[in-house]
């Protein structure tokens, strides 16, 4: 077994015990492996020498300094993984609400507007048809519908906004890698 | 003016159109004697730009 298949190996396995600090080891034996071999050892002779990847992967496991997390943290995450098919719609339902009521809010605005325009636009005719006493109470009815569509289209901004900045914060505390 | 910010001014705005809207619309139906039938025996043809022909 040659160095690179050696440190290959242990990582592999560092990797299925979950050691945070991996890297730290795999450092740490490259180079007594380098110095082996600059005493004039073969890479063979070296890995041989330093026991092999089952005996340094025990020798790193009942290491002081090795970090391996909490054996109920990795139970937790193996559960959240496990029941993801569950919470997972559950999520995106809750997730789904305030974007559905944004699109609702932001319908009766466009009716309200719609129905505003066409009531005022009506409202002129009226009063060369009907009088002016009946468009008076159109028109009026008009601006309230379209005093409506604008608080409508307000609380609509609202919404947007508080939903753009949700996503924001979403973003940041999800992205610990930092895309 | 941005319509699409939330703006006091647009909101005042829009509560005025409403405010003005209403008395606007009760004083002209006052006037009308609160007549529901004389704006539906109109057969629907007051209200709306275009003429609507029910069919009655």
């Amino acid at each position: 077994m040659d160095k690179q298949v050696f440190l290959k190996d242990l990582q592999k396995q560092l990797k299925k015990f979950g050691v945070n600090n991996a890297s730290d080891y795999l450092d740490y034996y490259s180079e007594y492996l380098d110095d082996l071999i600059e005493n004039g050892l073969t890479e063979e002779e070296a890995v041989q020498k330093v026991g092999g990847v089952k005996k340094v992967l025990i020798e790193i496991i009942s290491d002081n300094d090795v970090e391996i997390p909490q054996t109920s943290d990795r139970l937790k995450s193996a559960l959240l993984i496990v029941s993801l098919p569950v919470w997972g719609p559950l999520l995106f339902a809750l997730y789904l609400i305030p974007i559905l009521l944004i699109v609702a809010v932001l319908l009766i605005a466009l009716s309200f507007g719609i129905a505003g325009v066409w009531t005022l636009v009506g409202s002129f005719i009226v009063t060369f048809k009907i009088g002016v006493l009946s468009a008076g109470l159109q028109f009026g009815i008009s601006l309230v519908f379209i005093g409506l569509a604008i608080l409508s289209e307000q609380l609509f901004a609202g919404m947007s906004q508080k939903l753009f900045s949700f996503n924001k914060y979403l973003f940041k505390k999800f992205n610990v890698r930092g895309i | 003016m941005n319509l699409f910010k939330v703006n006091s001014k647009i909101i005042i705005l829009a509560l005025v159109l409403i405010a003005a809207g209403v008395v606007l619309a009760l004083v002209s139906y006052s006037n009308l004697h609160f007549d529901v039938s004389a704006l539906i025996n109109h057969g629907g043809t007051w209200y709306a730009p275009i003429k609507w022909d029910m069919g009655y």
